[in-house]
């Protein structure tokens, strides 16, 4: 049905729909550079019993290296987080009176997040058709969550570790035992999310192949994609007359060659991180 | 080692090097002649035999004394026969290892060939062994090659630092050539033998450390209570391959070494980030040592021991110079299935396992749900007539 409604408008063929402003694109990149190096370093001490692990830790320099560089990461990575819920309040409260918590344009989850989890899995069984999504599907808005549930739990545990002489001047030593288990398994739980369903999500389900997904470097995607991929909010921008103004001219060929040069070396970065952290799981399981 | 004992015994091994070095040199024909005169038992024999060297060498016969080229009082080498033929050489000619000596003169002048030694002469039977095909035969004679090679790479066998010219330990100082023998196993000898391992290293060369390690809970159990299965020196240091401690290799190693009798204490303390990055190779974070002691490691719960709780903060400063009174709470030891002592890791563990089983039940279940339509339903589009040519 909506694919119809692209014929009916010729003048937007060829162009783009922005996604992404620049900040996020940046931040974005900034975080899943300091998100792969923080579990490179720290999984290569949490599997230290991996004939994988005292080489890497070799060639980053050793621990107390690889501690510099953990911590660094650690800061920019809540650096940008932090710089993001800055960002996003600045947002809000400009348009305090108008915007809509449970709206499209809301990473607030909602009734119909709800419903299209439902939706999606009749879909899967093929009792229903495929739902259609407007701005945010909801494993994006649980992909955009998960952050804050993953800084919140890592990220407090990591500063527990990261001063010890104060943590443990308040609270008793076992804080440290259990800080050391919560803060491996989370990661551990993270980078497997992010390596294996963030991954197919974005990149590697039938429909994105081949990977990889450029959106977060260019920040906009072509209209049929768009159209198939965000009908309801496709449909709603056409309805209301506001498409035009997401349009945007198609990425210079630099840009996208650029962008999947990129992401495939983050892809290939974070399925190699993929592959050691199952030998390593494997590994201890076996032990 | 105590550098006073150390000190001494190289003095006295220098001054019987020189002496024996101007003897060689510097003794003038006269000298000689009269020297020659005087100790000569009997004209040298056509063929020394071991009966030939027991007339001078025989430890029964109390102290053995002799007087050097200038007529100085010396005293000589004493064997005990009986000990000797009880022992893996005791079958062997004296000349055999001492193949400097070819006079049955006092004092010896020695011949072209090497001085007794250990290496060679074991390294030598093994290259015959292997030429004739008999290394199975020769079991025994392999570990005693494999420990010559750990002995080479070992702190033993390095210059020593006063007198560069001889190493740290060679195998005598351990080994009494002249009576060596590995008792059978079993056999209260070999228990003897066994317990006397502390003696051996302390004696001689590590006074101070066997001093610590009597007072230990490894050393009251190996010397008073007769405890084979309690640590001796090597347990911790091993025999031949002895390193260094202050090297990586050593402290990275000797976790290991204790883990050896204390297994889930090592696997507990690896997961502790103390125990992971010595697991990676780097000595630098606390060590069973570092926290337990280590020649005079005591039981925890004697008020005495660094890990008890009235001393552990200062244990814990020592590496940590800032730690604050929470650290003494800390379980450098704790695992995730002892509700009872741990109770805290072990909720909290059940806790992220519960949280990592539902995240990728449900999404990897999605995943492959979403994978499996998806592909079912591009095909179907792909194969519609309206839509051939269509990519993507």
């Amino acid at each position: 049905m909506t694919h119809r409604i692209t014929d009916e408008l010729p003048q937007f063929r060829g162009k783009q729909v922005r996604r992404f402003g620049l900040m996020w694109r940046i931040g974005h990149l900034c975080f899943a550079l300091s998100v792969m190096m923080l579990i490179l370093t720290g999984m290569t001490v949490f599997y230290a019993d991996t004939t994988w692990a005292p080489i890497v830790m070799k060639a980053l320099g050793g621990p107390k290296t690889a501690g510099i560089i953990h911590r660094t990461c650690a800061a920019i990575m809540l650096g940008i987080f932090f710089l993001h819920l800055v960002g996003v309040s600045i947002n809000i409260s400009r348009s305090w009176k108008t915007f809509k918590w449970f709206g499209p344009d809301s990473l607030v989850p909602n009734w119909q997040d709800f419903k299209d989890v439902y939706g999606m899995f009749r879909w899967f069984l093929g009792k229903g058709p495929r739902p259609v999504f407007d701005r945010w599907a909801y494993w994006e808005k649980f992909d955009y969550w998960a952050v804050f549930w993953g800084m919140g739990i890592i990220g407090s545990t990591g500063i527990l570790l990261t001063f010890p002489n104060e943590t443990a001047s308040i609270l008793p030593g076992w804080v440290f035992n259990v800080a050391t288990i919560v803060h491996g398994e989370e990661a551990f739980l993270a980078a497997v999310f992010l390596f294996t369903v963030h991954f197919f999500n974005n990149h590697f389900r039938p429909d994105k192949l081949p990977p990889p997904d450029i959106v977060m470097f260019t920040g906009s995607v072509p209209l049929e994609e768009f159209k198939r991929e965000h009908s309801a909010q496709y449909a709603r921008l056409v309805e209301t007359g506001q498409l035009e103004k997401h349009l945007v001219k198609v990425p210079s060929r630099a840009l996208t060659l650029g962008s999947k040069i990129l992401g495939l070396v983050l892809i290939t970065i974070g399925l190699s991180l993929l592959v050691i952290l199952t030998i390593g799981f494997v590994g201890a399981s076996t032990r | 080692m105590s550098p006073v004992l150390q000190s001494n015994r190289f003095m006295i091994l220098a001054a019987i090097f020189c002496l024996a070095g101007s003897l060689a040199t510097f003794r003038t024909e006269a000298a000689a002649k009269e020297a020659d005169s005087k100790h000569e038992i009997s004209a040298p024999p056509a063929k020394l035999n071991n009966a030939t060297c027991l007339v001078c060498h025989d430890a029964g016969k109390g102290e053995l004394k002799t007087t050097d080229a200038d007529g100085n009082p010396k005293s000589l080498l004493g064997l005990d026969n009986n000990k000797f033929s009880k022992s893996l050489h005791g079958e062997m000619q004296c000349i055999a290892c001492h193949q400097d000596i070819t006079d049955a003169v006092s004092p010896h002048k020695k011949g072209p060939g090497p001085k007794a030694n250990c290496v060679s002469c074991h390294l030598e039977l093994w290259e015959t062994a292997k030429k004739e095909n008999l290394t199975k035969e020769k079991a025994r004679l392999e570990v005693v090659v494999n420990n010559i090679e750990y002995y080479k790479n070992s702190y033993h066998a390095r210059p020593n630092q006063d007198n560069p010219a001889r190493p740290n330990a060679v195998c005598d100082e351990c080994h009494h050539s002249h009576t060596f023998n590995v008792p059978p196993s079993g056999t209260s000898r070999r228990t003897d033998w066994h317990l006397s391992i502390p003696n051996v290293c302390g004696e001689k060369c590590h006074a101070d450390q066997l001093e610590e390690y009597a007072t230990s809970v490894h050393g009251k159990e190996v010397l008073e209570n007769r405890n084979l299965k309690a640590a001796d020196c090597t347990d911790c240091h091993t025999s031949h391959g002895i390193t260094a401690t202050l090297k990586d290799a050593f402290k990275v190693s000797v976790t290991e070494n204790c883990g050896g009798c204390h297994g889930k204490n090592l696997t507990s303390y690896r997961d502790t980030y103390h125990g992971q990055v010595n697991k990676l190779g780097y000595g630098h974070t606390a060590k069973c040592y570092d926290c337990h002691g280590s020649h005079g490691v005591l039981r925890p719960s004697d008020p005495k021991s660094t890990v008890h709780p009235d001393n552990r903060l200062k244990t814990c400063q020592k590496c940590h110079k800032e730690a604050t009174q929470g650290f003494t709470t800390f379980e450098p030891h704790a695992n995730t299935h002892d509700f009872e002592r741990y109770p805290q890791s072990w909720l909290v563990s059940r806790f992220m396992w519960g949280l990592l089983a539902f995240v990728f039940t449900f999404f990897w279940l999605h995943t492959g749900l979403w994978w499996y339509r998806e592909a079912k339903d591009s095909k179907a589009r792909k194969n519609h007539p309206e839509n051939r040519g269509d990519t993507k």
